[in-house]
């Protein structure tokens, strides 16, 4: 992994995000097994996105990476330790993450959301500390929320409201940020709105963030590493311009397509034709 | 935060809700003027002024109302105040633990577990001593919503599931309350009758004392875990992430609303809709930030209930309804009003932004 050491030099080293390691993992529901035995390294500092067909287990292997399921088998490492063995609490203060289809209740103001983000640094005792009421400030003046802080959530557009819960991640102050499909539903330049700003935290603060990204486009241009999964588990995993062939687009997705190299950056465009012979359904 | 004020000494510090308190004593008068004009009326009418000097211990030109207003009355205003505050903040719980408004203790059937032990003892045991029936209602109380959690429960416990199946049980002990009245004796049924529409008529000094610890403990309790409460209306995942024992926090806080709605069933029966409507009251006045919400609704409860109870006993004098039926009166229409109203309940994802 040279070149991941190469760009995390390049990367801010304002915060010190923990290493994230799964070590055979294996995940499952009551339905049977999604992903066995898979290893994996988040590279710290970077930004991984997590690409793959439905139901291959993408936002199950994020969910286990952020301690929200248990493994069937193997594990998941933070720092070397045992994510399962951790307190909740230590988790959170170092594992910020953005769950798919997070609720909002009714009213609750822009300011209101972000404040929950201190709740792993928080006691009955010290309930709203100097430095809880800095970190509020900070998430919002980050994510441009401030002149929406006193606007209730339910007022916002997708990318304000996708904005407002990437604003609470920043309050818990974790090096690492977890964000499973932070960009569905949102029209492009809404995405295109969430995806900048993740990217600017990461140069500017040196954030880890992995992300689960439907659109393999995005997830080519905001990441430096990608990980690829199939129904069989890992496909790849690497630098996207490695990982990106039409080879991949048949075996993982069952489509046929071109890789072109996106002019401007010289990254691979991906141009989906139709479905491969014998794929579909 | 909303006009919020910090106290900070050291490494302590704590976060007040100035509006939150700024309501809550406004009601909290207003459940004052309420608890006066309460003991005002009766048989034997007393001038609010008579009310009040009596209360303070001045003398009233002359008369004593000493007997009528501190033996007779005033323990039956309090008892109403306080059976209102315990069910306003158990449906603020509630509703918070299920994220869902139309959450309440009589709708996921701990007051029909409630009543369903209270009439089969009215009715199978007819020598039982009347003293027998409220720790019979906690046990009943407390008996279901064991149930439910553990029918709820699959490899972990869901608000959805919690309320889905409370709505199951609670039909369930209403139609075999409903039994039991069939086939009881017409004195025993119409006593458990009134047991169930909840009253608090005659409700004695030794009622309150009986309340009051349950109010206290797990009121405080409950006041406690407002941290998490806040944190779990973001849903589990979420609040799993920010560092919540999702399950720990949400079986504690259910444990705190059954103890306290078991409590107050067991003082003044089944007095419905005042759960339903007190947190709705509250997060209107308040928003939704649960340290605004569980006090405001406790306070809002209380006023609900004396109020009930006052008109109870001045709509249609000298003929007493049970507060029970007034809130009731009040409450199934509103009910209704935020079922309509949740027509309009924007799906939270997706959709145009």
């Amino acid at each position: 992994m040279r070149y991941l050491e190469r760009l995390a030099g390049k990367a801010g080293r304002v915060t010190k995000p923990a290493k994230l390691v799964a070590e055979r993992l294996t995940l499952g529901y009551e339905g049977g097994n999604v992903v066995e035995d898979l290893d994996l390294e988040v590279p710290a500092g970077l930004i991984t996105s997590i690409i793959g067909p439905n139901g291959c287990g993408k936002s199950t292997l994020l969910r286990a990476l952020a301690r929200l399921m248990r493994p069937r088998g193997g594990s998941v490492l933070l720092d070397g330790r045992e994510i399962h063995t951790l307190p909740t609490r230590d988790v959170a203060r170092q594992l910020g993450v953005l769950p798919q289809a997070p609720q909002v209740p009714e009213g609750l103001t822009v300011r209101e959301l972000a404040a929950q983000g201190r709740y792993p640094h928080q006691s009955w005792l010290s309930q709203w500390s100097a430095s809880d009421e800095r970190a509020v400030e900070e998430a919002l003046r980050r994510t441009g929320m401030l002149h929406l802080a006193d606007r209730p959530l339910d007022t916002l557009s997708g990318g304000q409201r996708q904005r407002a819960w990437i604003s609470m991640a920043l309050a818990q102050e974790t090096g690492t940020l977890l964000l499973d499909e932070p960009t569905t539903f949102l029209d492009m330049a809404h995405q295109i709105e969430v995806l900048q700003l993740l990217q600017e935290l990461n140069a500017r603060e040196g954030h880890t963030i992995v992300m689960v990204l439907h659109d393999l486009n995005s997830a080519v241009w905001y990441a430096h590493h990608m990980v690829v999964l199939w129904r069989e588990g890992l496909y790849a995993a690497g630098p996207p311009k490695e990982v990106m062939t039409p080879g991949l687009l048949r075996d993982v997705f069952g489509v046929e397509g071109v890789m072109l190299t996106e002019p401007r950056s010289g990254l691979p465009l991906c141009v989906p034709y139709g479905l491969a012979k014998g794929a579909g359904g | 935060m909303r006009q919020s004020r910090v106290l900070r000494a050291g490494r302590l510090s704590l976060r007040l809700d100035v509006r939150a308190v700024t309501v809550a004593v406004v009601l909290g008068l207003v459940g004052l003027a309420g608890i006066v004009l309460e003991v005002g009326v009766g048989e034997y009418p007393i001038s609010s002024s008579g009310v009040i000097r009596t209360l303070l211990g001045l003398p009233v030109g002359g008369k004593d109302y000493s007997f009528i207003v501190e033996v007779l009355r005033l323990p039956r205003a309090l008892v109403a105040f306080a059976v209102g505050v315990g069910l306003g903040l158990s449906g603020a719980i509630l509703q918070g633990v299920t994220r869902n408004p139309l959450a309440a203790p009589e709708i996921v059937g701990i007051d029909a577990g409630a009543g369903l032990t209270a009439v089969t003892l009215l009715i199978a045991v007819p020598s039982a001593p009347a003293s027998l029936v409220p720790p019979a209602a906690f046990v009943g109380a407390v008996v279901v919503a064991g149930t439910l959690y553990v029918l709820a429960w699959r490899g972990g416990s869901s608000p959805v599931r919690i309320v889905l199946i409370g709505v199951g049980v609670s039909a369930v002990a209403n139609a075999l309350t409903t039994i039991m009245i069939t086939y009881g004796q017409v004195e025993q049924a119409s006593e458990a009758l009134v047991w169930l529409t909840g009253s608090v008529y005659g409700r004695s000094w030794e009622d309150l004392w009986t309340l009051l610890p349950w109010l206290v403990v797990f009121g405080s309790l409950a006041l406690s875990g407002v941290r998490p409460l806040n944190v779990l209306a973001l849903g589990d995942e979420a609040a799993a992430a920010l560092g919540v024992r999702v399950e720990r926090e949400r079986g504690l806080l259910l444990l705190y609303s059954v103890a306290l709605s078991a409590a107050v069933v067991a003082t003044a029966g089944t007095v419905g809709f005042v759960g339903l409507m007190a947190p709705h009251i509250a997060r209107r006045l308040v928003g939704p930030s649960q340290g605004g919400v569980l006090p405001v609704a406790a306070v809002a409860g209380g006023v609900l209930v004396v109020f009930a109870d006052f008109v109870g006993r001045v709509a249609f004098a000298p003929l007493e309804l049970p507060c029970g039926i007034v809130t009731a009166a009040v409450g199934a229409p509103f009910f209704i009003y935020l079922l309509y109203g949740s027509r309009d309940i924007k799906p939270q994802q997706g959709g145009p932004a």
